[in-house]
């Protein structure tokens, strides 16, 4: 409690230190990105790009951080919140944001199709955005690599069908190493300048 | 009694053909600012913009639930937008913001978010689109 009251007192003082801090390697995550521990491994993967319909793997994200995304094209909350926030941090980022992929894995691939992922992203307006789709096999081993759960219940009736699944977002450096865990993106208040700090760090 | 000549058209006569002339020439030179049904017109340009693109401030764009047709998405209990009335866009997004209308906490926060111009670009913006189809 205490720490924390005097972090609040400092805060004034550090938000006018930040852009000395962005020389430094190490800095603090904002409260609402999360060390990923063990939880994450280092990003592999094997998907269709919904936009190309190549086969791509993590090597072809080599070079750029990455910011990846469970989730499906008929989500009534999350996925559209999640999507939307991170492309006003895109934004925030100016220049620097070429430099990172927002790759957005379907958990729905049988109702998200390539042409309905690609179509959907694009209305977020960001090239960054790729939508990436795989089979049950591909999905479920990029999912166990971050730890990510997700369960899909088909119904004829589209009010009925139901898709549940983990909200975070996982960020990887340039070489695929898992750095973070961003917790807030869909939350009431999403901290975008914590989090586009957390992110241009990793932009270096 | 003659017919009068042309130039002799009494005064009260002449008053009442330019009163005439005045009241059927009016709806075309209304202003475009009061539709019919009362509401106060919106910019469908920037209806369009903030349909297809959301706003600056975050707000969604339309489409990304409704669908890119605006033909609604079951799948999310989005109903179909293209072709509604303004007055029952404007009616509906005042309903949702109030919380007497929808379920969807995101359409809540977007319809309260949107301002009065906003609102009335939209509603123009969709009048404008096909009703089925």
């Amino acid at each position: 409690m205490i720490a924390r009251r005097a972090f609040t007192r400092a805060g004034i003082g550090a938000v006018a230190f930040l852009p000395l801090a962005a020389c430094h390697k190490d800095w603090t995550l904002c409260a609402q990105d999360l060390k990923p521990g063990a939880t994450v491994a280092d990003l592999r993967l094997t998907m269709t790009e919904a936009e190309t319909g190549r086969i791509v793997t993590a090597a072809d994200f080599r070079g750029k951080v990455v910011l990846l995304y469970f989730g499906y094209a008929n989500c009534p909350d999350v996925c559209p919140i999640t999507l939307q926030e991170t492309a006003r941090i895109l934004g925030r980022l100016g220049r620097k944001a070429d430099q990172v992929r927002v790759l957005f894995v379907t958990v729905d691939p049988q109702r998200d199709t390539d042409a309905v992922l690609s179509h959907y992203l694009a209305l977020f307006g960001r090239p960054e955005f790729t939508g990436l789709r795989g089979t049950p096999a591909q999905l479920q081993a990029l999912a166990a690599r971050c730890h990510a759960a997700y369960a899909v219940h088909p119904s004829a009736d589209p009010a009925r069908y139901t898709v549940t699944h983990t909200a975070a977002a996982y960020v990887f450096d340039r070489v695929g190493k898992p750095q973070f865990i961003c917790a807030g993106l869909s939350s009431k208040t999403p901290d975008l300048p914590g989090i586009t700090n957390d992110l241009a760090h990793l932009i270096g | 009694m003659g017919t009068p000549a042309a130039g002799k058209i009494p005064l009260v006569s002449r008053l009442r053909r330019a009163l005439l002339a005045a009241l059927l020439l009016s709806p075309t030179l209304a202003p475009a600012a009061a539709p019919p049904d009362g509401s106060p017109a919106g910019n469908a340009e920037l209806g369009k913009n903030i349909v297809v693109h959301g706003t600056a401030g975050g707000v969604l764009p339309c489409m990304v639930c409704h669908g890119t047709d605006l033909a609604g998405n079951p799948a999310i209990g989005a109903p179909r937008l293209a072709g509604l009335k303004p007055a029952t866009t404007l009616a509906a997004l005042s309903a949702i913001a109030a919380g007497r209308q929808g379920k969807n906490y995101v359409m809540r926060n977007i319809a309260h978010a949107l301002t009065g111009a906003d609102r009335a670009a939209i509603a123009a913006y969709l009048a404008t689109l096909g009703a089925r189809g």
